[in-house]
């Protein structure tokens, strides 16, 4: 009779009897290993940012402080405003890397709570410069914009990109003389939550231009460039 | 937290422990992967072959049987014509005279369940052989298959199938899928849980088929449904990679889809029967009605998130061109071409290249020549699209059966 021998029914049945519990460990381990590996990337983005964070906490301390200096003298309100948008400018491109690093945070929190700091940290830039328009009379603009973080309705998602591509188009041909100063309305920060009140901001996206003029939807967005031509 | 990133990775782990359940199994088993056993006698085999429109092909399928290495005296072939509207009837008795062992079996159309049982009750083997009628057993097939019979509890058996035709796109892309069926299939042999004997070349032990009654009239395949009915039964079933079938297989969309939707269709109504048996009955209640279960509730459920995704950006796309438009800002920026991936891509592009890398790895171990053959398009097709479109199936198959439309065609 032809054919090679086949091991037995018993043979295999022993040999393959704990397999499903081998498959699962081995599953577990590679898949916690992942998991692992993954929130160390997570983690890794995070610090980036933290680190990029308190450059630019020094940089605002420093320009307060420039600021402070300057004060007891007259305020130079050139080097104040050029402080401030320079501030804001460098601010924006931080929290353009923070918002790609958050769209791809899937397992840790950090992310969260840089973009409070962050917005905290704007909100500061925001009301000093308020109190360099008060003393200079100066043709600084600033756009504050508050958007919805992480919003789950599609419409608000699409509304906020438009807002958002506005705003950065805006900021492109007035470099010099426009403060942009994204902010997230809904994360529960007591100081934004207040100037939201103070300036009568109830839903969010909405565009506060010069502290006065509110845009909240497509039309009034269509206009904005308007607004800083006059 | 989301909950659609919790899903995806269980969707992930899933698919991961089973990967890893059948590596396992080939590294434990390979030694003995392509094995034969030996056997002690020459069974008798009575070889049914159900025809319906097989003018094309019958001819050919008689031929190769009775060209098999095994000695025809114990070989009995029973072509049985299911009311065919060709001219099948009419090339069985032109080949009649040549085949001292073919009976032909001429009866009003009944299905192709039904046919193999009354064939069944006039057959004389000890084993019986279901072969499809576009099906051609290798020389060396039966020797192969029947030592496994030697174990009074097998109680059916099958080869490896692979397609006869291999030009066309589909049918180049059918090859792969059939070698990594059969990849698979003998290793879930291993753990005693092989979930179809296919109709295209089955073994049965003629005892155990009686037993349960032959196959199903009710259910559309009837081979999944003997194959659960048996290993319900406790029979055990047996695959030699050492034996081969060619078979044809659909070489244009439509009847491809009909035939994928006839196998869903059939998984469902086995399913339904046979829920009962859910962690009852060893290895059938504890892994083939989960497998097939998880392996339906996996492709559903990745339809759904799909669709989810692509109805969500669908809708954002469209009301952020409507909304461009309308203040006049431009649609794609800069910041549109920065990517940064998530943990959850990366574990996608992991188990798409694992994915990868075992399909390569099976056409390999099963030495199959058109590997070189085979371009790296192909590969990426059957992996990228190919695969995918089961879903699909899947859904048109669960609403096929919700309508009670369970018919062959």
């Amino acid at each position: 009779m032809s054919g090679v021998k086949i091991s037995g029914d018993k043979k295999m049945e022993l040999k393959n009897k704990h397999v499903f519990w081998e498959a699962l460990i081995l599953a577990i381990f590679i898949f916690a290993s992942g998991i692992f590996l993954g929130y160390l990337i997570e983690l890794n983005r995070t610090s980036q940012i933290i680190t990029i964070y308190q450059q630019s906490e020094l940089d605002l301390l420093d320009a307060k402080i420039q600021n402070d200096i300057l004060n007891i003298g007259n305020i130079n309100c050139e080097l104040a405003k050029q402080e401030a948008i320079d501030f804001a400018n460098k601010v924006y491109e931080n929290s353009q890397l923070l918002e790609r690093y958050e769209g791809a945070s899937k397992i840790t929190e950090g992310m969260v709570l840089q973009h409070k700091k962050y917005d905290l940290l704007r909100t500061l830039l925001w009301s000093s410069s308020i109190k360099i328009k008060d003393k200079c009379d100066d043709n600084l603009n600033t756009i504050v914009y508050f958007y919805e973080y992480d919003p789950q309705v599609i419409e608000t998602k699409s509304k906020q990109a438009v807002f958002s591509k506005k705003l950065l188009e805006v900021k492109n041909q007035l470099p010099e003389n426009i403060l942009l100063i994204p902010l997230a309305g809904n994360l529960d920060i007591n100081s934004i939550d207040y100037l939201k009140k103070v300036y009568n901001v109830t839903v969010l996206p909405t565009i506060l231009i010069n502290e006065n003029i509110r845009v909240e939807n497509m039309d009034q967005l269509k206009y904005l460039e308007n607004m800083f031509s006059n | 937290m989301e909950i659609l990133p919790f899903v995806y990775l269980a969707y992930m782990f899933v698919s991961f422990y089973l990967l890893i359940l059948i590596l396992l199994l080939y590294f434990k088993n390979k030694k003995v992967l392509f094995n034969a056993p030996e056997f002690k006698k020459f069974y008798s085999i009575s070889v049914l072959i159900p025809a319906y429109n097989e003018e094309r092909t019958i001819a050919d399928t008689i031929k190769a049987v009775s060209e098999i290495d095994y000695p025809q005296n114990k070989i009995e072939i029973i072509a049985i014509n299911d009311g065919s509207k060709d001219s099948t009837i009419k090339v069985l008795k032109n080949i009649k005279n040549k085949y001292k062992n073919l009976k032909i079996f001429d009866k009003p159309n009944s299905g192709k369940a039904d046919s193999l049982n009354q064939a069944l009750k006039m057959c004389n083997g000890e084993l019986v052989v279901v072969l499809d009628a576009d099906s051609y057993p290798s020389k060396n097939c039966f020797k192969n298959m029947i030592g496994f019979f030697d174990n009074p509890e097998v109680g059916a058996a099958t080869a490896t199938c692979t397609p006869r035709n291999r030009n066309t796109f589909l049918e180049k892309l059918q090859v792969i899928e059939y070698k990594v069926i059969a990849f698979t299939r003998k290793l879930l042999e291993f753990i005693d849980s092989i979930y179809v004997v296919p109709g295209t070349a089955g073994m049965y032990r003629k005892k155990a088929l009686l037993e349960i009654g032959g196959f199903d009239k009710r259910n559309i395949t009837e081979d999944i449904e003997a194959t659960w009915h048996l290993a319900k039964d406790g029979w055990k079933i047996r695959m030699c990679l050492a034996a081969h079938v060619n078979t044809e297989v659909p070489n244009t969309l439509k009847p491809w889809y009909r035939q994928r939707r006839r196998w869903s269709l059939g998984g469902l109504q086995c399913i339904n029967k046979y829920k009962s048996f859910i962690f009852k009955n060893g290895m059938f209640g504890y892994f083939i009605i989960p497998f097939f279960s998880i392996g339906l509730v996996l492709g559903l459920m990745g339809i759904a998130i799909a669709l989810y995704i692509i109805a969500r950006r669908g809708m954002s796309s469209f009301l952020l061109t409507r909304y461009s438009l309308e203040t006049g800002v431009p649609l794609v920026t800069l910041n549109n071409f920065y990517l940064t991936p998530s943990i959850l891509n990366y574990f996608g592009i992991i188990l798409f290249a694992l994915f990868f890398i075992f399909t390569l790895f099976v056409l390999a171990v099963m030495k199959d020549r058109l590997l070189e053959k085979q371009s790296f398009f192909n590969l990426l097709f059957y992996m990228a699209i190919y695969l995918l479109i089961y879903p699909f199936v899947l859904i048109t198959s669960m609403w096929h059966y919700v309508r009670g439309k369970n018919i062959w065609r």
